[in-house]
């Protein structure tokens, strides 16, 4: 028997949280060197499964079965694609980022780490469940952790924050209970043929042998779970809320890997489990996509508050996600999971920014600063350098991954594409237009911004300030210089990327 | 003519069971309007004494196995009534030796 | 006979119990208590064991061949030693969180107070198992006079005699209507049994009469499972009641009924009329159970009453298996699968509620604040049990809800079926549920403590409260096992 990477990888960090249970109270530094290392250790088997993991091929690989509750068609059974096994990369990258920021932590150390590893866990299980029983169990899992963390340590809205987002997931996820039920039972005639599998579903179609009010109705119970997650407009406002008043380390697993939960369900989900609905919807749902693109970045525009701002900027990016995923086409696909990624990079180093000088300034007030650029030159030029990522700026990942989405909006909208693809005409090129303008709206208030707090007069008040320490940047270095690889030299990470999405939709369109 | 020539030589059992809805509707709305915790035991009495009437009118009319299983019915649920009326005086004086009252009205300190 | 060894058991320990009430001391109370319960909870693993032994070919015969009283009166079938089970599981566990609430707060007659428990166990598993409508009225009775008792054990505290005074008085006048119900039953039909009644009612034209008996003997079970709007008593029974009581009350009755429920209503009214009537009480009583439980819970102060419309909800997602039970086989086993789950839960969350107040004397939630700091293993234990209560993953609760959902989407779910409405009901109640299941959590981890003094957990509650948290974890990582032993008892079902 092969060693299961895949179970070692997810429950790893559960074994972590369970032996700092085990360590006492008094005793943080042993805490923090746990959680630490075994977050490393994460990394490096994440690093391994991708190793042994073919990038040329579409389907899953390094798959593990195992009977669980054969009454009812439920098994364990993980595996990883060309989509997940970047997230996977990504949620242990990120989660260690966040582990390391967070020796700043003090109060209540070992629930801390112990919840952070529980979050590790249940985020690494979703995106590698392919059995919806368990994928609900993780999918589930991780609201628990998240919600102690912004309620504990959070800010002064914390509670309010922290049950608002445990409300607004929950009622996304019970949606997606009753349809994984439905679709369970359309799955076989008898108990015996029946099945709780994702891969298996995906062939049966089970969505065809609904009535056709049931099946639209699974598909929207679906379709909400995911975009309450992304979050989509108009299923956003728990973001901000949950965002501000989240510690740093909290809002960088929020953003760089929560958010994707929602957009990776639709794309291993939602598309493949019901094309037919999915193509009936795809306008409606690029419609929202741009309305959060443009919203988002308006929105942000308008925040006065440094962290609100990144928020807002998470909804405007994620609807890029959404957009491409709506074109449905593999431009779009692979450009909208390679958004995943750029933005969980992005994102995790905007808000570990944010974190640096709220632990200095005590404030996240943009008009608040000024002249930051000449008390902490290396803060500035670090900021500078996520600043263009995340507007755009060719050479770094934001700007393929936004391109490719844009290519296969277009494309889903013109009959020059469609006659050599073979897919069918979703969206207008109005829908590619139209994000542009999210972009130009993106790089006016990045650069705003970044006007506003490290430019103009020096302000006296925080002549004070240290610059970025050596852990920090630590932290921030191996985000920045993934952005910089995949702006690049996209191509070792898009070839998986691509042979999943052909995976996907050859088996959706026969082509 | 006398009496005997007027009256059917049985009473239907549909007299019955008149008698006992109209006994029952007594007891209930007794139970609604008395505010007296004793008061309020008797009228469930009286809706019990009901269903008895009713159940034994029903024996009497049944044929077989059905005309024994009501009058063991009936035994059973005198013998339960009992006991139940038993426990309940007994909470009422437990009640009565805290409060110095029985009455309905006074059961306020359980509210939400 | 080997089938009755848990109502046998149960009368044995309830027996033991008064003979020790005759000359009580601290050693014979506490030796009772560890004793009994370790007894109870052994028993519920050999009830488990009767359970599968009777799914086999053999053990059917055995049941069938039992003496004739036995018989006519008692289905000893699968599905009843599945409750039986559960019975026994229940009166273990409150002998052993009793533990030190009857050391510390009550002065005498405390092995009455177990006696009392170990009898009305009984009446749960004869309720479960009854087959004719003396032995189901018997039950019922059995377990309210015994419930009666209990309530007012407190006899020196006004709310405990006051909440017995109320539940007596609500509970004689239900079961005079299921009483009154029944006789019209019998009546009709001239039978007491239920597959008679069946039978009898079989050729259709059974006219307006048996449709009301029927719905009058539901407000007997709807009394006893606390079904809107049959509710009234049960926040003010669970607020007054010891504790301990509360716990027992709150699972013992309420699933005893369900299940009785469940087997007198499908076995006896199947047909037209009788069967509409029952089947659409039941529909508006369970969306109604489940709103109004959840609704009302969210503004408690008091955790006991919070706990007490929380446990009128989770009736309402019951009464949503046994609603579909004619017309899925999954109905029963969705509803034994509930059962368990929430014994282990609601019991857990009671245990924490009895180990606070142990100590603290309160049960107000306010003082709740920072228990995380004071008692973490209380904290947590209740954040697992409020999230298995809501219905998450990977706790018992999430598995009943599943159960639930799967037995009523078998029915064949169409576009816009009641049945769907009242799906989309329970779902989004869960999720009303997280609320105050998880705002006290938060009280208890995001707010600062009265006091920095730690809450002790005595031996008793503790080791009930583990045994509760292994039953929800493990009902879903070892769920396989779990699920078909259930699944076919559940599907045996002596008529």
């Amino acid at each position: 028997m092969e060693f299961p990477i895949l179970s070692a990888l997810t429950y790893l960090p559960l074994v972590g949280a369970l032996i700092i249970i085990c360590i006492p109270r008094e005793r943080d530094e042993a805490i923090k060197a746990t959680a630490a290392s075994t977050s490393a250790l994460c990394l490096a088997l994440a690093i391994l499964a991708w190793l042994a993991f073919d990038n040329g091929v579409g389907g899953f690989q390094l798959e593990e079965r195992a009977e669980w509750i054969p009454q009812l068609g439920i098994s364990y059974h993980m595996g990883v694609d060309g989509i997940s096994m970047p997230m996977v990369f990504l949620t242990c990258l990120v989660s260690l980022v966040a582990i390391a920021y967070s020796w700043i932590v003090k109060e209540r150390v070992k629930e801390y780490f112990a919840l952070f590893l529980l979050l590790q866990t249940a985020c690494v299980g979703v995106f590698v469940a392919l059995d919806f029983f368990l994928f609900y169990i993780f999918w589930e899992i991780s609201l628990v952790p998240m919600y102690f963390i912004i309620g504990v340590w959070g800010g002064p809205k914390r509670e309010y924050a922290a049950i608002k987002f445990f409300l607004y997931t929950l009622v996304g996820s019970v949606l997606m209970l009753l349809g994984i039920i439905v679709l369970y039972f359309a799955s076989g005639d008898s108990p015996a043929e029946r099945t709780f599998d994702i891969v298996e579903l995906i062939a049966r179609q089970p969505a065809t042998s609904l009535a056709p009010g049931l099946a639209m109705a699974v598909f929207i119970g679906f379709f909400i779970a995911f975009a309450i997650k992304v979050p989509s407009f108009p299923f956003h406002t728990w973001l901000p809320d949950a965002h501000v008043e989240a510690p740093t380390a909290g809002s960088v697993i929020l953003a760089g890997i929560l958010l994707k939960l929602g957009s990776y369900g639709m794309v291993r989900i939602n598309m493949p489990l019901m094309p037919e609905e999915w193509m009936v919807a795809a306008p409606w749902i690029g419609v929202l996509a741009l309305i959060s693109i443009i919203y988002g970045s308006l929105a942000a525009m308008a925040q006065s508050d440094l962290k609100k701002l990144i928020a807002y900027s998470s909804i405007g990016h994620m609807g890029f996600v959404t957009l491409g995923l709506a074109a449905m086409n593999v431009q779009g696909i692979s450009g909208a999971v390679l958004q995943m990624f750029s933005h969980g990079l992005i994102t995790s180093c905007l808000f570990l920014l944010v974190g640096v000088i709220y632990e200095r300034a005590h404030i996240r007030e943009i008009n608040g600063f000024g002249g930051l650029g000449q008390i902490m030159p290396k803060y500035f030029g670090v900021f500078i350098f996520v600043a263009m990522a995340s507007l755009g700026l060719p050479a770094l990942s934001g700007f393929v991954a936004e391109l490719y989405v844009l290519l296969g909006t277009y494309a889903s909208g013109s009959a020059l594409e469609t006659s050599t693809e073979g897919f069918a005409v979703l969206m207008s090129p109005w829908f590619a237009y139209t994000a542009i303008i999210g972009i130009v709206l993106t790089a006016a208030y990045m650069l705003w911004t970044v006007q506003r707090v490290f430019m103009g007069e020096k302000n006296e008040r925080w002549a004070g300030l240290k610059d970025i320490n050596s852990l920090e940047l630590a932290c921030l270095a191996p985000l920045m210089a993934l952005t910089l690889f995949v702006g690049c030299y996209p191509g070792p990470l898009l070839r998986p990327i691509e042979a999943a999405t052909m995976h996907i939709l050859g088996a959706l369109f026969g082509t | 003519m006398s009496i005997e020539d007027i009256l059917p030589e049985t009473v239907p059992t549909g007299y019955y069971l008149v008698f006992a809805a109209l006994l029952f509707a007594i007891g209930l709305f007794g139970l609604i309007s008395r505010r007296n915790a004793i008061g309020m035991l008797l009228s469930i009495e009286i809706m019990l004494n009901a269903v008895n009437v009713n159940i034994a009118a029903f024996s009497r009319s049944g044929v077989g196995e059905g005309q024994v299983l009501g009058q063991l019915l009936v035994v059973f649920m005198i013998t339960v009534a009992v006991a139940e009326a038993a426990v309940g005086l007994a909470i009422i004086v437990a009640m009565f030796k805290l409060r110095r009252t029985v009455e309905a009205d006074e059961l306020k300190l359980l509210r939400g | 006979m080997i089938y009755l060894i848990p109502e046998l058991l149960l009368v044995l320990v309830g027996a033991i119990g008064l003979v020790i009430a005759c000359a009580p001391s601290r050693e014979r109370l506490r030796a009772y208590t560890v004793l009994g319960g370790v007894a109870c909870i052994g028993g519920a693993v050999g009830a488990g064991y009767l359970a599968h032994l009777a799914t086999t070919a053999e053990g059917a015969q055995i049941a069938e061949s039992a003496p004739v009283y036995l018989s006519t009166t008692l289905a000893l079938d699968p599905f009843s030693r599945v409750f039986a089970a559960l019975a026994l599981l229940v009166c273990g566990l409150t002998f052993i969180f009793s533990k030190e609430y009857l050391e510390r707060r009550l002065d005498d007659h405390q092995p009455e107070l177990l006696a009392i428990i170990a009898f009305a166990s009984m009446g749960m598993c004869t309720l479960a198992a009854a087959r004719e409508l003396i032995t189901i009225w018997f039950s019922v009775e059995l377990l309210s006079v015994c419930g009666y008792v209990l309530a007012a054990f407190l006899k020196d505290d006004e709310r405990s005699v006051e909440a017995a005074l109320k539940y007596f008085i609500l509970g004689a006048t239900s079961s005079v209507f299921m009483l009154f119900g029944l006789s019209y039953v019998y009546g009709l039909t001239g039978r007491l049994d239920l597959v008679g009644i069946m039978e009898a009612t079989a050729g259709g034209n059974i006219g307006v009469l048996l449709p009301t008996a029927a719905v009058l003997m539901l407000v007997g079970f709807g009394f006893k499972v606390a079904m809107v709007p049959f509710h009234m008593w049960c926040p003010d029974v669970y607020e007054g009641a010891p504790t301990p009581v509360t716990a027992f009350l709150s699972v013992g009755p309420k699933l005893a009924a369900l299940a009785a429920l469940a087997r007198v209503f499908s076995i006896a009214f199947p047909h037209d009329t009788a069967r509409v009537a029952w089947e659409g009480v039941l529909f508006w009583g369970a969306i109604l159970s489940m709103t109004l439980g959840n609704a009302v819970a969210l503004k408690q102060s008091n955790i006991k009453r919070m706990l007490a419309y929380s446990s009128i909800a989770h009736a309402g997602y019951m009464l949503v298996a046994v609603f579909v039970t004619l017309q899925t086989d999954m109905a029963l086993a969705a509803l034994s699968v509930y059962a368990f789950a929430y014994l282990f839960m609601n019991l857990g969350a009671f245990a924490v509620i009895i180990a606070f107040s142990n100590h603290t004397r309160s049960d107000s939630v306010r003082s709740y604040n920072g228990l995380a700091i004071r008692s973490p293993y209380l904290a947590w234990s209740w954040v697992v049990f409020g999230i298995s209560l809501v219905g998450l993953p990977p706790l018992a609760g999430f598995l009943g809800k599943v159960f639930i959902i799967m037995a009523a989407v078998d029915t064949g779910l169409t576009w816009g079926s009641p049945l769907m409405w009242l799906l989309i009901v329970l779902v989004l109640n869960s999720v009303v549920s997280l609320y105050y299941y998880i705002g006290v959590a938060g009280r208890m981890f995001f707010k600062p403590p009265v006091t920095d003094e730690p809450v002790p957990v005595g031996g008793g509650v503790g080791t009930a409260i583990g045994i509760c948290l292994a039953g929800t974890f493990l009902m879903v990582l070892a769920a396989g096992p779990i699920i078909s032993a259930i699944q076919s008892s559940a599907l045996f079902v002596l008529r």
